[in-house]
């Protein structure tokens, strides 16, 4: 310590007998001069920025009084905070709030409501959240499931976006320079409350609103989440490094690279995405060398950056930078995690996360609003599914490392939500935390000791792993009520609840068995996505999770079956055999009931979505196998997986739960009550193609609904405004 | 002191021998380059890298706010007053390895100061020498200057007696590094005097016991302590710079010349600053 005062004295000596050196005044560096000069222009732009705002100002408000003057002027309330925790389930919540262990929810819940919340068909995020976004259900925003088909192929793709490349190239020897951007189209119809909101003066902070991507052009800031893809354009692949030559390549959501070993150095490289300038677009790499330290380090060299790596522990995010060529740079974000270091080297890395702070794709609106999130409180997750659940799904990850990554995504979430609850003085601040589906996903074996999944797997010791999130959960609820006033109106929701997943369907071989599907000659077993299917044959095939589609003539290519009368008739057929279905390994029901597209969906898109939804019993869902459109012989399988739990099964038996400060007079609570509900706190009048009302009106009837005002092309036919789910 | 001195000067001079005969431009560039460079080792190593990009990261990340919030008046207040807390956070990490910096830049500025601050006389050019002598004990009657061949005495010299101080006006006649002495009794005290007109390093004054003028003047030893002389000045011309066409002052233009470097090189070293 008195060397350190004296080192301190040294310097402070220096400084005055240099002080009266004269070159000394001016100048003492490179470093300094940076630092006052970088001060001097920040301070100095900043003001001239605040300055320029504050002159413009008063043209500003005069200019919005005349546009938006009806802004808050019929308002309950100034501000709307809502708080969703995906898939909360109601019967382990009100199990949890009997046992008096969610206080913070106990406390809102006597203050205002609780219920159920009715949520989309089929139960699924992308689907139920887009509900709530728009106030209409599938048949209106056309997001059915996560994928949707390609009428003319029968192959999937994304049914909330779409990335399109430049058409126009210019071409330099091996190079093909797109002459524009990519365009992201966003695939969800209809409009958000939050833009309706936006159109009338009211400000909104949207965080983390799955089906989010690309991310809307509206008055106020958005985070976009689910669908936004990873730096490889998918959803999510990890990678997973391995001096293992005998591992099994991972079958999905993720990629194996087998590194050499020499000694106490490994090499190898990081996978980036297709090199979009090249003609070949070949896959860009990012060289490596992991350096053995010991048995529990690891120095990672990546570049000029070193990278201290311990075993079971996460690194902080690491910028990765690939080379495209002409001085352009594709940047991604990443978190190592060291698993071994012998016998053999074995490094798990997250899927590449697009940089928020470069991002190469819009994954906010403004589309400076993820970097100045990133400046403000560091680097954070970007990929709509960001908790990696195939990588424990694999068997790479081990449960505590899943729940640690899930968690350190939660705290990003949390900062980032405060802090836009900080910033919303008034009008929207809307959320969705994700970790609370995930890790249900993950950890619902452990609820059942017959679960199929626990084989093989620790149970025991993880099986408080969802109450302790519930309570976490409460606790953040409870942080968030101390900064909500009760001039708030307050909301806690999930878009559906959550039930075991033990046995799996696989409803195209159902469909094969029963003469309704029909494979090429000599196969046995197919592909993935129908490769294999002879559709001349078939009359209807199951798609996505819970959709099944006829193969009707003159809409799918190689349809077969006659619109009309046929088409009723089979359609009938279908959901009379299935609804009831029975699991003949233990003689359970498996499918409670089928429903009919038709009937249940309302909007201008119905003829897009399936013909039939199919509605799981608890227990049930979809096979691994079913779900990636591959077709065998095998209609009912245990699910082994650590993915134990799920949500798509009929959408009666998984409500989600909403818990407000204020007193739900509605009956029957759906999500698509939920952005008229909004609106109508801030005084905006509900369009009328929204099918939901006001849960916290004293009369719904009656009110007062505004001309139609969904974009264009749609065309919605006003129809009777009613709940789907009632 | 003088070793040190003697030391530094020496590097010094070896640095800035390659560019003694052509434009003085050339050697400020070169040093303020590698002087921006070697600083940027030094900052980074003596600086809290991640603190300093955090800092600049807030001040960055408030600077967006003000554009997202613009029509919020209250939030752009905050936000102001943000971006200054910031600002002194930046400032506050800046200052440990600016401490750090203070002493080798010091050194640096002073060598460059020898050569670019005053030039040389040039022949036919006059300058005034000064000798202040320690204390009242010295007849300054008695003090003799000693001129060598190529030096001569322009005007006889004037005495401030209040001052204890002599001063005289010298003529070059003719090119050469020379070296003057001033005797009193049987002591004697040398000072050295450049007459040539390439970029070399002028010595304004020694004195003894004065650690300021010792530092600031590091190409010659200084007067030693037993000497009736306690400093020694010659008033050399200053230098007139010009850097690419622009008349400015040398510490300017090692400013912007070690800046840009600094800024040129930070990315490839990774530095943050």
């Amino acid at each position: 310590m008195t060397r350190y005062y004296g080192v301190i004295i040294f310097f402070l000596c220096a400084f005055f007998v240099l002080g009266d050196a004269q070159p000394a005044h001016a100048y003492i560096g490179p470093g300094a001069g940076f630092a006052f000069l970088t001060s001097f222009l920040m301070l100095f732009a900043s003001f001239f920025m605040a300055f320029f705002t504050l002159l413009t100002w008063p043209a500003r408000v005069f200019i919005r009084f005349f546009k938006r003057r009806k802004a808050f002027v019929d308002a309950k309330t100034d501000r709307v905070v809502i708080l969703g925790l995906d898939g909360l389930e109601p019967t382990i919540a009100e199990r949890l709030l009997q046992e008096g262990k969610l206080p913070n929810l106990q406390k809102l819940r006597q203050q205002g409501s609780y219920s159920h919340l009715q949520t989309s068909f089929p139960a699924l995020s992308p689907v139920a959240w887009s509900v709530f976004a728009t106030g209409v259900n599938a048949g209106g925003h056309k997001v059915f499931d996560f994928l949707s088909r390609q009428k003319q192929t029968y192959m999937p793709e994304l049914s909330s976006s779409k990335v399109v490349a430049a058409s126009r190239k210019l071409t330099i020897g091996k190079y093909e320079i797109p002459l524009g951007k990519p365009i992201v189209r966003f695939l969800r119809r209809s409009k958000s409350f939050w833009t309706i909101l936006g159109e009338h003066g009211i400000f909104s902070h949207v965080l983390r609103v799955p089906i989010t991507f690309p991310p809307e052009k509206f008055n106020g800031a958005m985070l976009s989440a689910m669908c936004a893809p990873d730096l490889w354009g998918t959803q999510g692949t990890f990678s997973f490094f391995t001096t293992d030559e005998s591992v099994d390549p991972i079958k999905e959501g993720g990629d194996t690279a087998i590194v050499k070993r020499n000694g106490d150095r490994v090499e190898g490289f990081i996978k980036g995405p297709e090199n979009s300038i090249t003609r070949e677009k070949e896959q860009m790499k990012l060289p490596f060398v992991a350096n053995i330290l010991n048995d529990d380090e690891v120095e990672l060299v990546l570049g000029k950056e070193k990278i201290l790596l311990k075993k079971n522990t996460y690194t902080e995010w690491v910028e990765l930078k690939f080379k495209a060529g002409f001085g352009i740079k594709v940047q991604g974000i990443v978190r190592f995690y060291l698993l071994d270091t012998k016998p053999h080297f074995r490094l798990y890395m997250t899927p590449i996360n697009i940089d928020p702070e470069a991002p190469a794709l819009p994954i906010s609106f403004p589309y400076f609003y993820s970097v100045y999130l990133a400046k403000l409180h560091g680097k954070y997750a970007t990929l709509g599914l960001a908790e990696d659940t195939w990588s424990l799904n694999e068997g790479v990850l081990s449960e505590d490392a899943f729940l640690e990554q899930a968690y350190l995504i939660h705290d990003e979430r949390e900062t980032q939500f405060f802090h836009a609850l900080e910033k919303t003085k008034k009008g929207l601040c809307a959320v969705v935390i994700d970790a609370t589906d995930r890790i249900q996903h993950m950890f619902f074996r452990t609820l059942e000791d017959d679960h199929p999944a626990n084989r093989g797997k620790e149970t025991e010791i993880y099986k408080n792993v969802i109450e302790d999130m519930y309570i976490k959960m409460d606790g953040l609820v409870g942080k968030t009520m101390e900064k909500v006033g009760k001039d708030d109106v307050f909301i806690v929701m999930s878009d559906h609840g959550f039930k075991s997943f033990k046995r799996g369907i696989n409803l195209n071989v159902w469909l094969k068995e029963n003469g309704y599907l029909t494979l090429k000659e000599g196969v046995t077993k197919t592909g993935e996505f129908f490769d294999g299917v002879d559709w001349a044959k078939t009359r209807a095939y199951a798609f996505g999770l819970a959709g099944i589609y006829l193969n009707v003539k003159d809409r799918e290519k190689s349809g077969v079956v006659e619109p009309g009368a046929e088409y009723e008739k089979l359609k009938a057929e279908l959901i009379e055999k299935l609804s009831g279905l029975k699991d003949p390994e233990n003689d359970e029901v498996a499918i409670t009931e089928m429903y009919d597209g038709h009937k249940i969906y309302k909007g201008p898109y119905v003829s897009e979505g399936p013909d039939i939804i199919s509605g799981y019993n608890a227990g049930y869902r979809i096979s691994w196998n079913g779900a990636t459109g591959v077709i065998d012989d095998v209609i009912f399988d245990d699910n082994t997986k650590a993915w134990s739990g799920d949500h798509c099964i009929d959408p009666k038996l998984v409500p989600g739960v909403i818990f407000a400060n204020r007193k739900i007079t509605g009956n029957k609570p759906g999500l698509v009550d939920m952005a008229p509900t909004v609106l109508s706190q801030f005084g905006v009048e509900r369009p009328a193609y929204m099918l939901g009302q006001d849960i916290f009106a004293d009369n719904t009837n009656g009110k007062k609904v505004v001309p139609e005002t969904q974009p264009k092309p749609e065309k919605i036919v006003q129809k009777e405004v009613t709940s789907i789910n009632e | 002191m003088d070793i040190l001195n003697s030391l530094i000067s020496g590097i010094f001079n070896i640095v800035f021998q390659p560019f003694k005969n052509i434009d003085p431009v050339w050697g400020m560039l070169v040093v303020s380059f590698l002087t921006g460079i070697i600083m940027l080792f030094i900052f980074k190593a003596t600086s809290d890298q991640k603190g300093i990009k955090r800092a600049k990261n807030l001040v960055k990340g408030h600077f967006l706010a003000i554009r997202l919030y613009k029509d919020d008046i209250s939030l752009m207040f905050n936000t102001m007053s943000n971006i200054l807390a910031s600002n002194f956070l930046y400032m506050k990490k800046s200052m440990r390895p600016m401490l750090f910096l203070l002493v080798p830049v010091a050194f640096v500025l002073i060598q460059i100061g020898v050569r670019y601050e005053f030039r040389p006389l040039n022949v036919g050019e006059t300058a005034v020498v000064s000798l202040q002598a320690e204390g009242g004990n010295v007849r300054l009657s008695e003090v003799i200057l000693d001129l060598p061949q190529g030096l001569k005495l322009d005007m006889p010299p004037v005495r401030i007696d209040r001052l204890h101080e002599i001063s005289w006006r010298i003529l070059a006649e003719k090119a050469g590094d020379y070296e003057i002495s001033f005797k009193y009794g049987n002591q004697a005290v040398k000072k050295s005097l450049v007459v040539v007109e390439s970029l070399v390093p002028v010595t304004a004054a020694i004195a003894r016991d004065d650690i300021g003028t010792t530092i600031m003047n590091p190409s010659e030893s200084s007067i030693s302590d037993a000497s009736f002389a306690s400093l020694i000045s010659v008033v050399y011309p200053e230098r007139e710079f010009e850097a690419f066409g622009f008349s400015v002052h040398w510490l300017v233009a090692f400013f912007v010349f070690s800046l840009v470097a600094a800024f040129g090189f930070k990315g490839f070293l990774g530095v943050e600053v």
